[in-house]
């Protein structure tokens, strides 16, 4: 079957060269994803061995199951000190735990690294599918395209390498288009290199004798594969570019990772704001919680980061939007942290706290577990870089111990919070906010002018005007517990304004948003330094505390503490309100108080609006949606080929009603020709009718042919009847044919273009005859 | 221009190309007893003979070309003569002479060889190019005239001349304006495996004892040539064998294309195969397949392209690949 001498070394050698270039481009879409010079040494040898394989096989023409053989035996010989480079004995030796790792890693790995942050360097075992796919798909790639004629489908092979590359990278990809015109530079160019190669072998083969202008056709047709190849190239880029700009993408790039279920869902556990009070009992709150050694005086330690109010409580990561806070990953070597700031290490001994939340600080870059539990405890640490928040699904006990490294960002000095404006970080928005807090808000920041400024505003009133209990000694005033929706609007409308960090927290961050700053809560603790012997500090139960971080333009999320500060609360003076300067629920004169609604700053209606719908007839709508645009799409992939349908039946009605019965007779004929060229059928260059029919074989066409040729070269009239009878021969033929093919090659003869090629779009669009 | 009358008394009818159908086929028939598996060599020497024309053989020794002059001529009942050229070879030795006769005192024309309906004239290159003048110009006018006295050659008249590819020394080559008048040139070539098996089973009758039965008179063929140029020819057809000849012309391995002569001798032979053919009317198969034995010796090769081994027969070849034949009826 073959035509072409598939064996010469010129094919391998230039076969392979394009075959690896187009593969060395598609494994550059992995490198986001490990960022580690041993992914380039085990790209580059996988590539290698791959390619030496594939060559050997298809110069010893090994079959199926020894290529397979070899596959798995090269997968378990060179898998360890490829991909598990640490496991390996003497870099270079398979140790039975690496080969153990290395099973285990070909299925479990995939998973492991959609829940990992990026990147992952070589860490444990996550090399191995990367090495899984190249080492595949080089060997099947190259096979396909040294050992089958059509051996352009071995370009299948590094599409999906680029594609997997580009599905299991990051969320941000800004490399992705320059990969991927490059990759289609060289994809195109090794197959109008291949079909400029068969094109000469066919010529080759076909002209026996020296022909005169074969040099020429074979110049031709490579000039013109080139030509087609750029082309390809330039609509591609011009329509990707236009397209992009007419019809921006509506909704963020998504990657596997952003599918894949996280590990840890913080949604599975409760709120640790709701446990505030807790370590203010007096049975904890004088107990260490845990020693800290290395601490700055006055750096606080962060539990937990919460972005998400549902009326009821504030907690972590949320469903409504892609929030930041709430997807955690495993943290696997270190994270680089090039801001500016003081650079920190802790050492943290746990004792009296129990949770999942680990304490940090600041932004941490690595942490190292110690004691007995030290490998569960790395095992199951997750961080959530968002939030700067990390979680020990172990949860952390007395006696865990572990070191941190951490960079404290530069921070504003409380004076400049004025001068501040908002960023533009994404937080979930909240589902209630109660009703008062606006009211409140717009009388305190009346007359500032910048955000900033009514942030300010908004903090010192806050100051000015609450006061701290947690309403737990006998002398303390009663101060409710929680925060939701309820308890802020008691806070913002009670006489006294009275809560602790828990509500304060949550009232300024719900002000903030409302003014127009990303917030979110912070729980942790706020220890008194030098607790303890030289720096280590003791951290109490009754240092827990709660602050608020805002996002701002200048330094990203800035930390602040809005809980007034302690200090005596009057007594309750019911009888004289006007002492609290604060407004009161009672409507004020309208003279005074201008419409609140006009100062006031717009809130978010849009999730309301959403609420009033009905979320069947919502979740029906988006199904439409999504059914609509997939069948938008389909519709515009099938389009060409609905176009050659089309076409062809516009065509083949022409040539039924041309003018006269020769005419028709000779269109039979020629769509009888059209059918068999769509077939694949290939008479020699420039045939009659017979020469076409005994391409096709069979002695129907030849009387076919002898027909169509009498009704045309004959003196004689031909008769309506004769021009009836070729049509039904002609059917007749096309349906030996057609029944005789698998309906693949059906579909594929209906969608061909050859029989198109000599057909004119004048003709095509002409208004048919009738005869007179 | 499905209206046009397209039908006349002098167009063939459908009828008379089944009878000439038919007796070509058992001349050919007849024929192919002698040289066996040459089938298509023979229908071009009847056909050539049917067009009133000469044919050109460029053969080795011994593939049968006297056979195949004698059986043509016992089929249709004419005689058949041999002339071995060579360069001492009179024009006086092929038409014949005028002989003075003591007793009666006149000159007798005593006729040559050239009067018989199948001549074969072997190695006709090794003549002198007086001979070989001589020889063409009884060829093209059919007649021989010798001392003022003309002598019609009789009909049918064919001429089969062979020239030997190989052997170049003390050769004349025939010029260019006399391979016009061929109007075929062809070779037998060696028989194929099974062919020569079967003329070595029947190798103890000589080849030039072998007599074939005739199958029609002299009469008939003449008959048959006259039916043969009655046959039809569609404009389109006309115009598919002019854009051949011109391509021969526009080629740029050719110094010198195809003449008018070349397209009318192409139509005339393209008449008699489509009547051999059962049809009343000419198709671009008919064309295709006279093409190279009609045209290919007609053309003068660059010097450069000969050098490079192209051949006349591939310059043909690629000339009917790149030009398409009509497929339809020319519009009026």
């Amino acid at each position: 079957m073959r035509t072409f001498d598939q064996g010469s070394g010129v094919f391998t050698l230039l076969s392979t060269t394009f075959f690896v270039a187009a593969t060395a481009v598609a494994t550059t879409a992995f490198w986001p994803i490990y960022q580690t010079e041993q992914f380039i040494l085990m790209a580059a040898a996988t590539i290698v061995v791959g390619c030496a394989i594939a060559i050997a096989g298809a110069r010893f023409r090994w079959p199926g199951p020894v290529m397979v053989g070899v596959t798995v035996a090269t997968y378990l010989l060179l898998g360890v000190p490829l991909a598990i480079p640490d496991s390996a004995l003497f870099r270079v030796l398979p140790s039975g735990e690496g080969l153990l790792e290395l099973i285990r890693a070909a299925a479990l790995g995939w998973r492991q690294l959609l829940t990992i942050a990026l990147p992952v360097g070589s860490y444990q075992s996550l090399l191995v599918p990367a090495f899984l796919i190249i080492l595949v798909t080089v060997i099947i790639g190259l096979s396909l395209a040294l050992r089958i004629e059509t051996g352009e489908l071995g370009v299948l092979a590094p599409t999906l390498v680029l594609v997997l590359g580009l599905a299991f990278g990051p969320r941000e990809a800004p490399t992705a288009v320059p990969l991927v015109l490059g990759f289609l530079a060289v994809v195109l160019g090794w197959l109008s290199w291949r079909r400029w190669y068969r094109r000469r072998e066919s010529i080759r083969a076909l002209a026996t004798s020296p022909m005169p202008g074969s040099a020429r056709l074979e110049r031709l047709g490579g000039v013109r594969s080139a030509a087609a190849a750029i082309a390809i190239l330039l609509v591609a880029v011009a329509v990707g570019g236009l397209s992009a700009n007419a019809a921006p993408p509506e909704r963020e790039r998504e990657v596997l990772r952003d599918i894949v279920d996280q590990p840890f869902d913080p949604r599975d556990y409760s709120s640790p704001l709701s446990s505030f009070r807790r370590y203010q009992q007096p049975s904890i709150a004088g107990s260490a919680m845990f020693t800290v050694r290395g601490l700055p005086a006055g750096a606080r330690l962060r539990l937990a980061t919460l972005d998400t109010y549902d009326g009821v409580v504030f907690s972590v990561g949320s469903d409504l939007a892609t929030s930041d806070s709430g997807s955690f990953t495993r943290l696997p070597t270190s994270i680089e942290r090039d801001l500016a700031g003081e650079r920190v290490e802790l050492e943290v001994e746990i004792s009296g706290y129990e949770g999942i939340w680990v304490p940090t600080t600041g932004l941490l870059s690595s942490i190292s577990f110690w004691g007995t539990d030290a490998a569960a405890l790395t095992d199951s640490f997750f961080f959530n870089d968002g939030g700067h928040s990390g979680v020990v699904l172990e949860g952390l006990d007395a006696g865990d111990r572990y070191t941190l490294d951490a960079v404290i960002p530069a921070e504003p000095s409380s004076g400049r919070i004025g001068s501040l404006s908002p960023g533009d970080a994404a937080v979930p928005p909240a589902a209630v906010v109660p009703e008062e807090l606006t009211v409140v808000l717009d009388t305190w920041v009346r007359g500032a002018e910048t955000a900033g400024e009514r942030l300010e505003a908004m903090l010192s009133a806050l100051a000015a005007e609450g006061y701290v209990s947690h309403g737990i000694r006998d002398d303390e005033p009663v101060s409710r517990s929680g925060h939701g929706a309820d308890r802020i609007q008691e806070l913002l409308t009670s006489p006294r304004m009275i809560g602790d960090e828990e509500q304060y927290s949550v009232t300024a961050a719900l002000m903030a948003r409302a003014i127009g700053f990303p917030s979110r809560v912070v729980f942790g603790f706020a220890p008194e330094p030098l607790g303890g012997e030289d720096d280590t500090t003791v951290v109490l139960g009754s240092d827990v505390s709660a602050w608020i971080e805002v996002d701002t333009a200048q330094f990203g999320w800035v930390a602040i503490d809005p809980t007034p500060p302690e200090r005596e609360i009057p007594e309750e003076e019911p009888e004289d309100p006007t002492e609290v300067a604060r407004p009161q629920s009672p409507v004020p004169p309208p003279a005074v108080e201008p419409d609140p609604s006009r100062d006031q700053i717009p809130l978010d209606t849009s999730q309301e609006d959403e609420e009033q719908d009905d979320p069947f007839v919502a979740a029906l709508l988006a199904a439409l949606t999504v059914l609509a645009w997939i069948a938008a799409g389909i519709l515009v992939v099938l389009a060409p080929f609905l176009a050659i349908v089309i076409a062809k039946l516009r065509r083949r009605y022409l040539r039924q009603r041309a003018a006269s019965a020769a005419a028709r007779v000779s269109g039979g004929w020629r769509e009888f020709e059209d059918m068999t060229a769509d077939y694949g059928y290939s008479p020699p260059p420039s045939p009659t009718r017979s020469e076409v029919a005994e391409a096709v074989g069979g002695v129907r066409p030849l009387v076919l042919a002898a027909v169509a040729d009498r009704a045309v070269f004959a003196p004689e009239r031909v008769d309506e009847d004769e021009a009836r009878e070729v049509w039904v021969a002609v059917r007749e033929l096309e349906e030996d044919i057609s029944s005789s093919r698998t309906r693949w090659q059906r579909v594929k003869a209906a969608v061909s273009l050859r029989s198109l090629a000599g057909y004119s779009l004048k003709e095509l669009f002409s208004r048919e005859r009738r005869p007179t | 221009m499905d209206g046009t009358t397209r039908g006349d008394s002098m167009t063939m009818a459908p009828e008379q190309a089944a009878w000439f159908s038919d007796i070509f086929g058992r001349l050919v028939a007849n024929v192919e007893q002698v040289l066996l598996g040459k089938t298509f060599v023979i229908k071009l020497s009847f056909t050539a003979l049917l067009s009133e024309g000469h044919l050109l053989l460029e053969d080795y020794p011994g593939t049968g070309k006297t056979s195949l002059a004698r059986a043509i001529a016992q089929s249709v009942q004419g005689t058949s003569n041999r002339v071995q050229f060579t360069p001492d070879l009179l024009p006086g030795d092929i038409t014949g002479v005028s002989i003075y006769d003591q007793r009666s005192g006149d000159f007798e024309f005593h006729r040559g060889p050239i009067f018989a309906n199948i001549v074969l004239a072997d190695e006709i290159n090794r003549a002198s190019p007086k001979t070989q003048a001589a020889l063409l110009e009884v060829m093209e006018e059919g007649r021989v005239t010798v001392d003022g006295v003309t002598h019609p050659v009789g009909a049918p008249f064919m001429v089969i001349a062979t020239q030997n590819p190989v052997e170049q020394a003390g050769t004349y080559r025939l010029p260019e304006a006399q391979l016009d008048r061929f109007l075929m040139k062809t070779s037998i070539g060696y028989p194929d495996h099974a062919s020569t098996v079967r003329i070595l089973e029947g190798a103890g009758v000589r080849a030039h004892d072998t007599v074939v039965p005739s199958i029609v008179p002299a009469e008939t063929v003449v008959e048959m040539a006259a039916l043969a140029r009655t046959v039809h020819v569609d404009p389109s057809v006309n115009d598919y064998v002019s854009r051949i000849v011109e391509a021969t012309r526009s080629s740029e391995e050719v110094r010198l294309g195809a003449s008018v002569r070349g397209a009318l001798a192409l139509i005339r032979a393209a008449k008699t195969l489509a009547a051999a053919g059962a049809r009343h009317y000419v198709i671009p198969d008919d064309i295709k397949a006279l093409a190279e034995p009609v045209l290919a010796h007609r053309l003068v090769l660059d010097p450069e392209a000969e050098f490079d081994g192209v051949t006349a027969s591939s310059i043909m070849s690629q000339i009917l690949m790149e030009v398409s034949p009509p497929s339809d009826r020319q519009a009026v």
